[in-house]
């Protein structure tokens, strides 16, 4: 017969230790044996781990219906396959986005995002091809880069809450924002051959750097909290 | 209401889910479906030849088991299976989560280890009591085919000689609801988090402790067993709760508390002329709003036998579960197709679910054996499996003199146990414990 000398209950000959608080049982005058009759079996019967990819499939073949119906319907109306390719894009995209990720047990954030916007340039490649021009490589690509990092750290920021303060992050946020914008007009300069000079993104850029300058300095001064906190208080 | 003959016999071909039980086929996910199990342990290992027959005489005698789950249109429903199900070695993990297309298609399990007859339910088919009927019935003829032994029978060990009664295959909700609901509004409660174990992996623990001591502590404090058990629980649940902000000060996390509510199944047979053996329980949720300030052992005691008294009476109760029924009577609802009303339902159950309380204490009460078969029977346990969101359970019976007090757990940390067992012994009651997982 021996207690739990944390917990102060009596064990079961079978335990070795005690379940309540894992303090192990040592006691000289019976030490612990192999149970003869442990109160329950030590086979396990083993679930099956919950399967979402079967219910992915099945929504992904229903998704292949309105993608033969309007392929059929392309085919009769103009004799080959042309216009409904972008349905065909569309619904890729839909299964890359949402069905994509019930395949995976864990949700890969960086993984996910990656691969979604691997998806969208791709039927943007689509798009290019079948109505032509040529702005793939100079706007497509670069945005998709940057639209990626943005997505990425948006997420990186607030799925883990405790890492930094909210000011911080939203420090953060802000200042990529004006980058980004920033990005997007450098791109565009590139592509349309235009000198290298920023002319609106200054009006995103120049907002964003000072507010998230003022969080940050906001969020080091303890006594600037205080005051703000003494003069803005409603209740 | 409608007056049933208690002799008149019943032929089962398909009934319809009763009214508790209609949530649960809409609410099950494949990690997790709502069982409890009841087992009894014998003086002598289980021949599994003989409990086979004893199983096979008692579902025919218990024609409301043997069903399997069906989709209607408009609602599920149960149709009648003329086989017995396999009977199942025991496992290290009960209550782990069943699979509907197994087995038959039974929503019932019974296993044998050692000197255990152990019976897992789907909660669709039947709540505790129901369930504790179909076992009792099933080890007295195993009992009989084994030993011969003559076990006088009763309302709980029925009779396999006769037919099933339609007393005992009613929905009694349908036929004992009143004209007037009452508002389901609460609270959301504290619930204990930790870290999920793989969906098979399921930690019992159990302590046993010797009923008059504890039914003597509870008279000091002249409330009842349950209620004494409920407030140590509300003691323990709430303790885990401000631990989990870390030595803070109360004053600084008071308002951050939510309160600590424990969901008491309560059994209806007791408050209305029926013996039905399908699901006949409605609940209370007891406890205390921490936020208000320290609560000491006896005020929690004081708070839970009040609201207990305030609620578990034949007319609140009622109100309660007509409340349901007249939900499932509603014309709109009927009509509604039942994939719909599956999405719906399960919308609803992960609104509300199990969210308005911390845990749950489900208390058989005391069992009483005929002499002939007690003396077979040396213990007797209550389990209920996880809920959806509550990963911890509690379920009591006592036997023999014994509280047996099972806990079922699928987290990691076993805390709330310990709190529950510790303070037990601090009140000076001998706890002896056991578990699935000590070797």
């Amino acid at each position: 017969m021996s207690y739990c000398v944390n917990c102060g209950v009596e064990l079961a000959e079978t335990e070795k230790k005690c379940p309540l608080c894992d303090t192990e049982v040592i006691n000289p005058h019976s030490p612990w044996k192999e149970p003869e009759d442990p109160p329950f079996p030590t086979n396990y019967e083993v679930a099956k781990p919950v399967n979402r990819g079967k219910v992915a499939t099945f929504i992904a073949i229903l998704l292949l219906i309105p993608i033969f119906v309007t392929m059929l319907s392309n085919l009769i109306a103009n004799g080959k396959i042309s216009w409904s390719l972008y349905v065909v894009g569309a619904l890729t995209l839909v299964f890359v986005a949402f069905l994509f990720p019930m395949y995976f047990r864990k949700f890969h954030t960086a993984l996910f995002i990656f691969i979604d916007y691997l998806a969208l340039f791709g039927y943007l490649a689509l798009i290019q091809f079948l109505a032509g021009g040529r702005w793939l490589i100079t706007i497509g690509l670069p945005l998709c880069i940057a639209s990626c990092g943005f997505t990425w750290l948006f997420f990186a920021l607030f799925r883990h809450p405790k890492r930094t303060t909210i000011l911080v992050r939203i420090a953060i946020l802000l200042f990529s924002l004006g980058v980004y914008s920033m990005v997007i007009e450098l791109t565009l300069c590139e592509h349309f051959g235009t000198p290298f000079m920023l002319q609106w993104s200054y009006y995103v850029l120049i907002p964003c750097a000072t507010l998230s300058l003022a969080l940050l300095y906001l969020d080091s001064r303890k006594d600037v909290k205080e005051a703000l906190r003494k003069r803005t208080f409603l209740k | 209401m409608k007056v049933i003959d208690s002799s008149e016999s019943a032929k089962v071909k398909w009934l319809k889910v009763d009214n508790a039980g209609k949530i649960y086929p809409a609410a099950r996910r494949s990690d997790w479906t709502a069982l409890f199990r009841v087992s009894a342990t014998l003086n002598e290992k289980i021949y599994p030849e003989i409990l086979d027959q004893a199983q096979r005489i008692t579902l025919k005698r218990f024609p409301q088991f043997a069903l399997k789950l069906k989709s209607g249109l408009f609602w599920p429903y149960l149709e009648i299976i003329h086989d017995s199900p396999e009977l199942q070695e025991d496992v290290a993990n009960p209550c782990v989560r069943m699979d509907l297309s197994e087995n038959k298609g039974f929503m019932l399990r019974v296993r044998y280890y050692n000197k255990t007859i152990a019976l897992e339910v789907f909660h669709v088919l039947s709540d505790g009591t129901g369930g504790m009927s179909f076992l009792l019935t099933m080890v007295a003829e195993y009992l009989r085919l084994k030993y011969g032994a003559d076990i006088p029978r009763n309302k709980e060990i029925l009779d396999c000689t006769e037919e099933p009664k339609q007393t005992e295959i009613e929905d009694a909700f349908v036929r004992f609801a009143g004209p007037v609901t009452r508002s389901r509004k609460e609270p959301d409660s504290y619930y204990i988090k930790g870290t999920r174990e793989p969906m098979d992996r399921i930690h019992v623990t159990s302590g046993v402790v010797p009923v008059n001591e504890i039914l003597s502590r509870a008279k000091e404090k002249q409330v009842s067993l349950t209620e004494y058990l409920v407030a140590v629980m509300i003691m323990a649940v709430n303790k885990i709760q401000l631990d989990s902000f870390k030595g803070k000060s109360f004053e600084k996390v008071r308002k951050k508390l939510k309160p600590v509510k424990v969901s008491v199944p309560v059994n209806l047979r007791k408050f209305y002329p029926t013996n039905t053996k399908r699901n006949f329980a409605s609940y209370v949720n007891v406890g205390i709003d921490p936020r208000l300030g320290v609560y000491t052992f006896n005020e929690v005691l004081k708070a839970v036998h009040h609201q207990m008294g305030l609620e578990v009476n034949e007319k609140s109760l009622n109100a309660k579960f007509s409340t349901n029924v007249l939900a499932e009577k509603n014309n709109l609802l009927s009509i509604t197709p039942l994939f719909i009303k599956n999405i719906a339902l399960r919308i609803v159950f992960n609104m509300v679910g199990d969210r308005k309380t911390s845990t749950v204490i489900s208390n058989l009460g005391n069992i009483v054996l005929p002499d002939e078969m007690q003396k077979y029977v040396d213990r007797i346990d209550f389990l209920v499996g996880p809920l959806s969101r509550n990963r911890i359970t509690c379920a009591v019976a006592s036997y023999k003199g014994n509280l047996v007090i099972n806990f079922i757990r699928t987290i990691k940390e076993s805390m709330l146990e310990r709190e529950f067992f510790t303070f037990l012994v601090k009140q000076g009651v001998h706890v002896k414990i056991s578990s699935n997982s000590g070797y």
